[in-house]
């Protein structure tokens, strides 16, 4: 391959792999992304002579101007800082790519390339970065290399010479060990990187603050939800949280019937359950733990649950529900609880927005029918609200119960009529309501419809019969991914149900017919393609995204652990305790907790080094000078030395035969043209060094800038 | 030429201007992903390091194993350019030495680099730097500064060899300089000038020189001995030149630096007419005020007139002296 070919295609891939790491975020809407990607491709064909036109030059750099005025006039008229600096940085790309002709254009692509990808840093933390930041690790060296080797050619021939030219169109540079070699610069970078990736301790000062995740937006959690949003993402494969069972069965299930609660709806009106604010109460936290009924017990089954950023801040709990164990949030090196609120409605969430997937405990009691819940007076009438202009619907929930007396047995009869009875249809299609309500719709006219039309419906219908019951929100269900060994619960899985008040106690009543709560696994090889991506996903979040000190001191310890186990002296028994008493924890502890005297306290050894390395140097250059001097024959030697560094960079260094008397005179009668400050800094030095005149820190620094003149003044010849 | 050998000094790098704007990038990552405690910068700063790691083993690789040779010009005349040849063999067996130059250095300042851009593996690459000696004499070469940049241009990674080493510069030649006719001695019958190169000398041969044609070659005595041996000559004629120059410095001179120059110019004017009268097979000797040269034969090479000339100092007299800068004489 021809080196000017390699390294054209070498700055294209460097390139756009950081306009894509720019792109993960969204700060370009679909249109600006096709400009993006046609100036891209479009720049590929600037070439020469193009490139040699002069008004070419000058028109990217006016564009550049022009550009930036405009994009801090959006700025000023309401776009996002980020947005607007982010396409800046873009053109400047599309700018540079278009022309390109020296190294030095090349290293300017490889520099705004590289700030693209630190920018994608705090733009998206997904997968996709991880992709880019994979490709860089390889195009990287090619680019340095290919850049570098460049620089040295024009170096040695010059810009425009033909020897250079002929050399770029050659192809001994550019063999396919050149790229093998370099390639495989990617297996030691990699394991380098990975290395001081971990090692690094995570002490973080939050002097700033990142951009945060991309959250995820699913229906139903809000504050109010529209009958029929959840119709619309049954086909949404986006996984949205991650089931780990403890003790699961072996072989795994391909899929569970899992129901994850997340919120409830009290009021319902013109087609639209909505939820009543309050402000909520903080959990009881014992350490890390919140109870929501009572401590967790052994014999609880545990789920592990890695919640995706989402736009509401819910917490999905299985059903039966007795604690929670959250992690601490770990800021500015320090462990801080996290603020879990408990809201009426069985309504849990936490505070504070998520930068990464957050993983959390639940405890679920295995046999427990129900739960009770204290709830304010006002809500509980809320709980039988029936909107105006449902007797017809009364009406048939009478119908429905007639004869049974049982608040139980009623809400199993009208599940059961819902459900199973024939009556109705599970549909994703939208009944058209012609501008009618859409329950009504639903029960007498489309009788089809799917799970939030016949939660409604049975939520109504318990309420006219004066039972409280409220719509419930959540996932059901999720597929095994034998790739992560987790339950992957998809958009997809969103379903509602309904709550029924009953003797003090909420019990879960499901009127969705079976064919729309049960999934069948997906399965083929797109299916697998993704369940691999997604367990990517889950370990790049799990290994890089969120490692922090807590997982720095368990691996230290499980390095401790095995080098204890391979000297054999009580090596197993320890591991095993402590792997036992961080499992006991749960999340593991934080060995020590950095802040902002660490920070103090590391910048104060830089200082002390810094200090040190010039005693040293000081030192060093006392003992050339062979004895201990006082401070102004201290600063005469490196007045002198100073100059004679001057000298030597003009090519006019002293001869080792030569007096600096000699040679100061020997400038001056060659014509030298700095000759006369030469021979002011000499006489000073000789004065200082071995006269009995001072020279006082003024006459110093003086001096030195008469000695740094030199090399101005002075024009280098050629060659000795 | 001089085959360097594995007296090196230590490595020694330095950042480039590059590698400078790197670290400064670096330190920045680090201290961004200190503060926001951003995993992915973390991850940034680990590869940025490893960067740097890794070209730093890089260069150290592209340096291993290279034998340099470097050849110096048989004649240096001041100021007049020469090229000084530096060889690298690269001495591994699978990997390649890119982007290796070599500075000399020359009366303690440094020349230009001879530059190589790629030297695979086992092969031995030439390459060259210009020299321009501004005045005669002798140049002392020092050490010899062998680096690389490879493999990204952010450290620069050296060592030197250090292998004393000197070239001789003899004086500048003058374009014209006018030689005049050579009188035959009394007796002498030989005319002058004469065509051809004299008979040669019976059964004399010496070790060749610089300058000595190739002709000269006594091929058989060569071949036995395993040096280059040359006939001699003897010259059918005994026309001799002395030529002279003065090379005292009166005292009490007021412009000592014009009379340097004056000295300079005759010293050139006489190295141009000697090898002139040389090459007419006049034998030629340089008288000065404190000594003389060699009498070189005619129809030799000049180069022991030359490097008496190229070493020639100017000595300081109580008195002033006269005489004329230079004459030439039949003797």
């Amino acid at each position: 391959m021809r080196f000017v070919f390699a390294h054209k295609m070498v700055a294209y891939l460097f390139a756009g792999l950081g306009l894509v790491a720019l792109m993960l975020g969204t700060t370009f809407s679909p249109i600006g992304s096709l400009i993006l990607i046609a100036a891209f491709v479009a720049s590929w064909f600037a070439e020469s002579p193009l490139l040699d036109r002069p008004g070419y030059s000058r028109f990217w750099n006016i564009a550049a101007v022009v550009v930036l005025l405009i994009q801090i006039a959006r700025t000023i008229g309401g776009e996002a800082t980020l947005t607007a600096g982010v396409q800046y940085a873009a053109f400047l790309q599309i700018s540079r790519l278009s022309h390109r002709k020296t190294a030095a254009d090349y290293q300017q692509i490889a520099i705004l390339g590289f700030l693209h990808l630190i920018a994608g840093t705090v733009l998206s933390s997904g997968l996709e970065y991880a992709a880019v930041f994979f490709g860089f690790v390889i195009v990287m060296p090619w680019m340095l290399a290919l850049t570098h080797l460049r620089k040295e050619l024009e170096t040695q021939y010059g810009v425009d010479s033909p020897m250079l030219a002929a050399e770029l169109e050659s192809t001994t540079l550019t063999t396919p060990a050149f790229f093998g070699g370099t390639t495989l610069l990617a297996v030691p970078l990699f394991i380098l990187t990975a290395a001081m990736f971990f090692a690094f301790p995570r002490v973080g000062f939050g002097f700033l603050s990142s951009f945060g995740a991309r959250t995820q937006s699913v229906a139903g959690f809000g504050d109010d939800v529209e009958l029929g949003g959840f119709g619309t993402i049954r086909d949404d494969p986006t996984v949205v949280m991650r089931i780990k069972l403890k003790n699961r069965p072996n072989p795994p299930l391909h899929s569970i019937g899992l129901r994850l609660r997340g919120t409830s709806f009290d009021r319902y009106g013109e087609g639209r359950w909505s939820r009543t604010q309050g402000s909520g109460a903080e959990m009881r936290r014992l350490q890390d733990q919140y109870i929501v009924f009572r401590p967790p017990k052994s014999t609880d089954q545990e789920y592990e649950i890695i919640l995706d950023p989402m736009e509401e801040a819910v917490l999905f709990l299985p059903e039966g529900t007795v604690a929670l164990q959250v992690p601490p949030a770990i800021r500015s090196g320090r462990s801080r609880f996290r603020r879990i609120v408990y809201s009426p409605g069985h309504d849990i969430r936490y505070r504070g927005h998520l930068q990464a997937p957050l993983t959390y405990k639940a405890f679920a009691a295995r046999k427990r029918r129900g739960f009770t819940e204290r709830i304010p007076k006002r809500l509980r009438e809320r709980y039988v609200e029936v909107p105006e202009g449902y007797e017809r619907v009364t009406a048939l929930a009478q119908e429905v119960v007639r004869g049974l007396s049982h608040p139980h047995a009623q809400a199993q009869r009208v599940e059961r009529y819902l459900r199973g009875g024939g009556n109705f249809r599970y549909t994703l299609e939208q009944p058209d309501t012609e501008g009618k309500d859409p329950l009504h719709v639903f029960l007498f006219e489309a009788k089809a419809g799917h799970c939030e039309y016949f939660s409604t419906a049975m939520a109504i219908m318990m309420r006219s019969l004066g039972l409280p019951a409220r719509n419930v929100t959540g996932f059901l269900g999720a597929d095994y991914n034998p790739y992560g060994d987790y339950y992957a619960v998809r958009n997809g899985h969103a379903h509602s149900w309904v709550e029924v008040l009953i003797d003090g106690r909420w019990f879960t009543f499901d009127p969705t017919p079976a064919s729309g709560q049960v999934f069948a696994a997906p399965s083929g090889f797109a299916v697998k393609l993704r369940q691999i991506m997604d367990a990517m996903r889950v370990r790049w979040a799990e290994y890089i995204v969120e490692y922090n000190i807590r997982d720095q001191a368990k691996a230290l310890q499980g390095l401790a652990a095995w080098y204890r186990s391979l000297r054999g002296s009580r090596g197993p028994g320890r591991a095993g305790a402590n792997s036992e008493s961080g499992n006991a924890q749960g999340f593991g502890p934080i060995p020590f907790r950095p802040d902002w005297r660490w920070f103090v306290a590391i910048m104060s050894i830089f200082g002390v080094g810094v200090l040190f390395v010039q005693w040293s140097r000081k030192r060093r250059r006392q003992t050339r000078a062979g004895r201990q001097l006082d401070p102004d024959r201290d600063r005469a030697v490196r007045l002198y030395l100073s100059l004679e560094s001057s000298l030597r960079s003009t090519g006019h260094a002293r001869p080792a035969d030569v007096t600096p008397i000699e040679h100061a005179e020997a400038l001056g009668r060659s014509g030298f043209a700095a000759a006369d400050e030469v021979r002011e800094v000499t006489h000073a030095y000789l004065a200082a060094r071995f006269g009995e005149d001072g020279l006082p820190p003024q006459d110093y620094h003086r001096l030195r800038r008469v000695s740094r003149s030199v090399r101005a003044k002075a024009k280098r010849p050629p060659t000795a | 030429m001089r085959i360097f050998g594995r007296r090196r000094g230590r490595r020694k790098f330095r950042l480039t201007r590059e590698g400078r704007a790197f670290l400064f990038v670096t330190v920045g990552v680090g201290l961004a992903a200190v503060n926001t405690a951003n995993n992915l910068l973390y991850l940034l700063l680990g590869l940025l390091l490893s960067l740097l790691l890794v070209s730093g083993v890089l260069s150290d690789l592209a340096l291993w194993k290279l034998q340099i040779k470097r050849k110096l010009p048989t004649r240096i005349f001041a100021g007049k350019s020469s090229l000084i040849d530096v060889t690298l063999l690269n001495g591994k067996r699978w990997l390649s030495s890119v982007s290796v130059e070599t500075i000399d250095e020359l009366d303690g300042i440094e020349t230009e680099p001879a530059r190589f851009v790629r030297i695979g593996p086992g092969q031995t690459e030439v390459n060259s730097y210009g020299f321009q000696a501004a005045r005669r004499g002798i140049v002392e070469l020092g050490t010899m500064r062998v680096l690389t940049r490879y493999p990204f241009g952010l450290i620069e990674k050296g060592y030197t060899i250090f292998r004393p080493d000197e070239i001789m510069v003899y004086p500048q030649l003058l374009d014209h300089v006018a030689t005049p006719p050579i009188q035959p001695l009394p007796g002498d019958s030989s005319p002058m000038p004469r065509t051809g190169r004299g008979s040669e000398f019976a059964g004399s041969v010496r070790f060749y020189r610089e300058g000595d044609e190739a002709r000269d070659i006594h091929w058989r005595r060569t071949a036995s001995r395993g040096d280059l041996v040359v006939r001699e000559h003897e010259q059918e004629s005994s026309a001799v030149v002395t030529l002279s120059v003065d090379n005292v410095l009166p005292s009490g001179v007021e412009d000592e630096a014009a009379w340097q120059e004056r000295f300079e110019r005759s010293i050139s004017e006489v190295a141009t007419v000697a090898s002139a009268y040389l090459s007419q097979g006049v034998s030629v000797r340089v008288q000065t005020g404190d000594g003389a040269s060699p009498l070189v034969a005619g129809g030799t090479p000049p180069d022991p007139i030359w490097r008496f000339l190229a070493l020639l100092q100017p000595v300081r007299a109580k008195a002033p002296p006269g005489g004329q800068k230079h004459k030439k004489q039949a003797a």
